[in-house]
């Protein structure tokens, strides 16, 4: 049973049963089209929460990096360079480029950093928007289906298997590299980058690690999202998402690989599902106001992130009994 | 050998009669199944007395502002339709999905749609980036699409399920210059354009337009003057338009700059005259717009793809009384009144032939005049949708801003 | 010459605006450490709400201007109350992701209650304009000016010179210390938002005439008081107001004279570059950090 208790098998289990599940359940294609969606935003998350949750560096411009990585796989694969080759260079150029946001956060720190890595996200789109022999402006980018060898991704099922394989390898990456010595270091950053540089961690190194992985990460979700929807516009790639991913990763829970994934999911599925309530679809916006309800809520009394439910559960449970035996006492 | 051959005969014989008995079957079976209703004839969301049909618009956030009045204006003519009868005895119902105006919802909106819902036809599907996302879907399934909330160009050659009804951009453009110089007789021209797909396409045919009418001196490089959509300080463009001191300056742009301009020029004291884009020919932009630059606005023109006026307004007013009371009659909500009008009078052409191919073989034929727009019409292989425009100009009539049409329809040949 | 003139005396203009939505958010920042993103939405609801005064109920200006104050202290005081301080033990991201949920609940409501149309609304000042030489100036334009600097001055005494800001001060370096010394730190915040939720509203109905009142009317100038504020610094009142200025003629003059296409990427990669050599803003001080 000791095998069972291995994180990156557990990953490897559950990635198994979930992918197999359109299989034996009949989704409806559109659900299982929002379902490769949220896949591909925990896969964002993710690399955020290595950014935010461990190495406590903040960013409001990720979701610039995550339209580099459609555009350049998008441009790549309509140029017919295959899609295995195309998906790790839309990952990888933004981790170049990623490198530029830690040095930046090398001199910047908290809000002024959020505001810095805003305006650079701002900066990113209004690329898009103008760099027209690239991107294709504002008409968009049509991208091809995801194809490896030959076998083409094109059916929603194929391609959750395909999305959630890279969800797990990816998560066991982020898993293997939070325990290493690496890992270490980020937290040790987080927690105070004086201490952390008294102990002859190098901030400087640790920073650009932090920033280019989570920029790899979010390069790599870009890519998959242009051969899933197939088209992409500049439109998309701005403060909105940014913000969004920020509170997917605050949201499932900081410092937690299933708190990003559950993030992303609580984050593209809530307003789909509170439109589909008959009832609230027809008082305008109601569903918009609902979803900004929750998040305060899920904030109010999760503050951990939804991923630590029982140990916060537990808490409050603890903290009542104390109350009750200080009482009695 | 004879044993043979009457052996063959006799098992022909035995066939032939079966056939004809099975057809006769079919035939009967046909004929019973048509009072009874059997899905297998008809497409996909139709049954003896309704139509289910689906339209993807933005309906929350920020953008609301365009799906809110747009979904208003086709359900009201869908439940006037209702209301009286239906078309040919079914009553039309409509699924709304509500895509936030992003290609990934629009994308999942429209599958379920099709495959989840099984819709007879999407219609009125609202904004450009959506529509374009959801293209190949359509086109693979070879469901009807019939309207789109969307001004791009693509959509006319994008197959013969696309019925694009709204001029695209870059035709609208082009038109622009056929007037600029015909009617407005400029010699000099400034177009000040939205710096996004809306603007670009409206520059480029415009230039594609002079370029084919030989004109191309008639706008300076210089006199290209981008503007952002959700700026707020337009001094700089309207300076430079200035300079080149013009004799039109087109205004290609949705309606917040566009009344910012305005406002900028009143208040820099321009008075040129100028002409902008359809989706600005409504009421309600004219009552904004009209307040903030008072004398500016009697210089503006729009073009327009609508007959509108108080007796073709009637039924979308009362309809929307009706059905909306709280929702504006502006632009957005006439254009979902067309798709609502299009699509219906595919439906009527197409009889009791409700399949998908029945309903594109009587769009291919439609020469719709009876609605709002002057015409409607497709051919096998053309989607053009609508191509005769005419310009309106800001009149003052009792105190309040009206449009008043000052040409005919012309198309651009 | 006189486009330049004519393009400094906008850009002055639209960075008064820039920097009176700045002013509320750097208030709330220096008192209570979060960024409230929903500043802007806040705003909308306070301008839709004289709007709706005027317009619909046809009270006069000024008392529709004032009307929308008083709704303002009582949004700024609910906000506070049932918002923000239930959370106030959260991290930083926590209270950022409040006000995301804020920008919903309240863009949402503006929607639902105040439709989706834009409307016109009249400037404060309706006079005729001037013409210095060729540049024109509108007297209102003076008034956004004059205004921001009044209140940028106003916030400068109350924070430097008056109990209140002393309080305020106290909290925003040290709550604990703030409370021991018997400062009741809960009204403290409470007026924070208060005065930063009027300041909103102002900044709103003066940015109406500009931007017509509707529910995305705050977005472009919302975004870039945040860069005022980031680019002067959260440090002082004027930094922000600095910045905006500096933001609103920037623009105008990258558009005239370089690029009016890129001039987003210009105006951005300059502010980026600034806060790399000077990370704390124009005007911010070097902070140390706690070890």
């Amino acid at each position: 049973m000791n095998i069972l208790k291995n994180k990156p098998i557990q990953y490897i289990l559950l990635g198994l049963i979930i992918a197999i599940t359109p299989f034996i359940f009949n989704f409806q294609r559109g659900t299982l089209t929002m379902f490769n969606t949220v896949i591909i935003y925990s896969i964002v998350a993710i690399g955020f929460n290595i950014l935010l949750g461990y190495a406590g560096q903040i960013s409001l411009g990720h979701a610039a990096f995550m339209g580099l990585g459609a555009y350049i796989s998008g441009y790549l694969t309509n140029m017919g360079i295959p899609f295995i080759l195309s998906i790790l260079i839309a990952g990888v150029i933004p981790m170049i480029i990623g490198l530029i946001l830690g040095l930046v956060a090398l001199r910047l720190e908290g809000h002024y950093l959020a505001i810095a890595t805003l305006g650079f996200g701002v900066t990113i789109q209004q690329i898009f928007k103008e760099w027209t022999s690239f991107t294709n402006g504002y008409s968009g980018m049509r991208g091809q289906p995801a194809s490896i060898f030959g076998f083409s991704f094109r059916s929603r099922e194929s391609f959750f298997v395909l999305a959630i394989v890279i969800l797990v390898l990816l998560s066991i990456f982020a898993y293997n590299l939070l325990k290493s010595k690496t890992g270490r270091a980020l937290i040790a950053m987080r927690d105070s980058e004086h201490a952390a540089q008294a102990m002859g961690i190098s901030l400087l190194k640790y920073k650009l690690i932090a920033f280019s992985i989570s920029a790899f990460y979010a390069g790599i979700a870009g890519s998959l999202y242009i051969h899933l929807i197939r088209f992409i516009e500049p439109n998309q790639w701005g403060v909105e998402l940014s913000l969004n991913l920020l509170a997917m990763v605050v949201i499932g829970g900081l410092a937690s690989i299933e708190g990003s994934i559950i993030g992303a999911f609580f984050l593209t599925v809530i307003p789909d599902i509170l439109k589909e309530i008959p009832m609230l679809g027809e008082i305008r916006n109601l569903s918009t106001i609902l979803t900004g309800v929750s998040l305060i809520l899920v904030i109010m009394f999760l503050p951990l992130g939804i991923a630590r439910i029982n140990i916060q559960i537990k808490e409050k449970l603890n903290n009542k009994n104390t109350k009750k035996t200080a009482l009695n006492q | 050998m004879l044993k043979n051959l009457k052996k063959r005969k006799s098992i022909l014989l035995v066939l032939s009669l079966l056939l004809t008995l099975s057809l006769l079957a079919c035939n009967q079976e046909a004929a019973v199944n048509n009072e009874a209703g059997d899905k297998v004839e008809y497409a996909q969301g139709i049954t003896e007395d309704t139509i289910k049909i689906g339209t993807i618009a933005v309906q929350s956030g920020v953008l609301s502002f365009i799906g809110t009045p747009y979904v208003a204006g086709m359900e009201s003519y869908f439940n006037m339709i209702n209301e009286n009868g239906g078309v040919n005895g079914r009553k039309i119902e409509l699924l709304k999905k509500d895509d936030e105006f992003k290609p990934d919802k629009a994308v999942a909106a429209v599958e379920s749609l099709i495959y989840d819902d099984e819709v007879f036809a999407i219609v009125g599907q609202l904004g450009t980036p959506g529509v374009v996302a959801a293209q190949d879907i359509v086109k693979e399934k070879g469901i009807p699409s019939v309207y789109f909330g969307s001004g791009a160009v693509s959509l006319t050659k994008a197959g013969e399920n696309f019925f694009p009804v709204q001029p695209n951009y870059v035709y609208e453009g082009k038109l622009m210059s056929k007037y600029a110089f015909e009617e407005f007789k400029a010699d000099k021209v400034v177009v000040m354009y939205q710096n996004d797909d809306v603007g670009r396409d409206g520059l480029e045919g415009f230039k594609d337009g002079l370029k084919e009418l030989d004109k191309s001196s008639m706008l300076p490089s210089e006199g290209e003057i981008a503007f952002g959509a959700s700026d707020t300080d337009f001094t700089v463009q309207i300076q430079k338009a200035k300079e080149q001191d013009p004799d039109l300056i087109i205004i290609y742009g949705l309606g917040g700059a566009t009344s910012g301009i305005l406002k900028g020029m009143e208040g820099l004291g321009v008075n040129k005259p100028m002409l902008t884009t359809y989706s600005n020919a409504d009421a309600s932009f004219l009552k904004m717009a009209s307040k903030g630059a008072p004398n500016v606005i009697e210089n503006l023109n729009v073009m327009g793809w609508l007959e509108v006026n108080g007796e073709s307004l009637k039924p979308l007013n009362e309809a929307m009384k009706k059905y909306y009371p709280d929702v504006p009659v502006n632009a957005y909500t006439m254009a979902g009144w067309v798709a609502g009008e299009t699509f219906v009078a595919g439906v009527k052409k197409a009889g009791d032939n409700l399949t998908w191919d029945g309903y594109i073989k009587a769009m291919n034929n439609l020469k719709f005049t009876e609605g709002l727009a002057p015409e409607i019409s497709y051919e096998p292989g053309v989607r053009q949708g609508v191509t005769k425009m005419a310009v309106s100009k800001v009149v003052k009539n009792n105190g309040q801003y009206e449009f008043k049409v000052k040409t005919a329809f012309k198309e651009f040949e | 010459m006189n486009m330049f003139f004519q393009s400094i005396m906008a850009g002055l203009e639209t960075g008064s605006l820039y920097a009176l939505a700045a002013l509320g958010l750097v208030l709330i920042f220096r008192t209570s450490d979060v960024i409230n993103f929903a500043q802007g939405e806040m705003a909308m609801f306070s301008a839709f709400i004289a709007f709706k005064l005027f317009d619909g109920m046809k009270l006069p200006y000024p008392l529709a201007f004032l009307g929308a104050i008083v709704f303002a202290i009582l949004f700024g005081f609910i906000v506070e109350r049932v918002f923000i301080r239930p959370a106030s033990k959260a991290s930083l991201v926590s209270k950022m992701i409040i006000t995301l949920g804020l920008i919903m609940i309240v863009g949402g409501l503006a929607n639902a209650l105040f439709g989706i149309d834009s409307h016109y609304f009249r400037k404060a000042i309706v006079a005729d304009n001037m013409n210095i030489k060729g540049v024109v100036i509108q007297p209102n334009a003076i008034f956004i000016i004059a205004i921001t600097f009044f209140i940028m001055a106003g916030l400068f005494y109350m924070i430097n010179k008056t109990k209140m800001g002393i309080a305020i001060r106290a909290t925003a370096q040290d709550e604990n210390t703030a409370k021991m010394m018997g400062i009741p730190v809960s009204k403290v915040y409470s007026m924070s938002w208060i005065i930063a939720t009027i300041l909103g509203a102002i900044a709103g109905i003066l940015i109406a005439p500009t931007t017509n009142v509707s529910t995305a009317m705050m977005g472009e100038v919302h975004l870039k008081s945040f860069i005022a504020a980031v680019l002067g610094g959260f440090g002082s009142f004027y930094g922000p107001v600095v910045g905006g200025l500096i933001i609103g003629v920037l623009d105008n003059l990258v558009g005239m004279y370089i690029s009016l296409t890129w001039k987003t990427v210009i105006v951005y990669g300059l502010l980026i570059l600034t806060l790399i050599i000077k990370p704390t803003g124009i005007f911010g001080k070097t902070h140390r950090k706690k070890v």
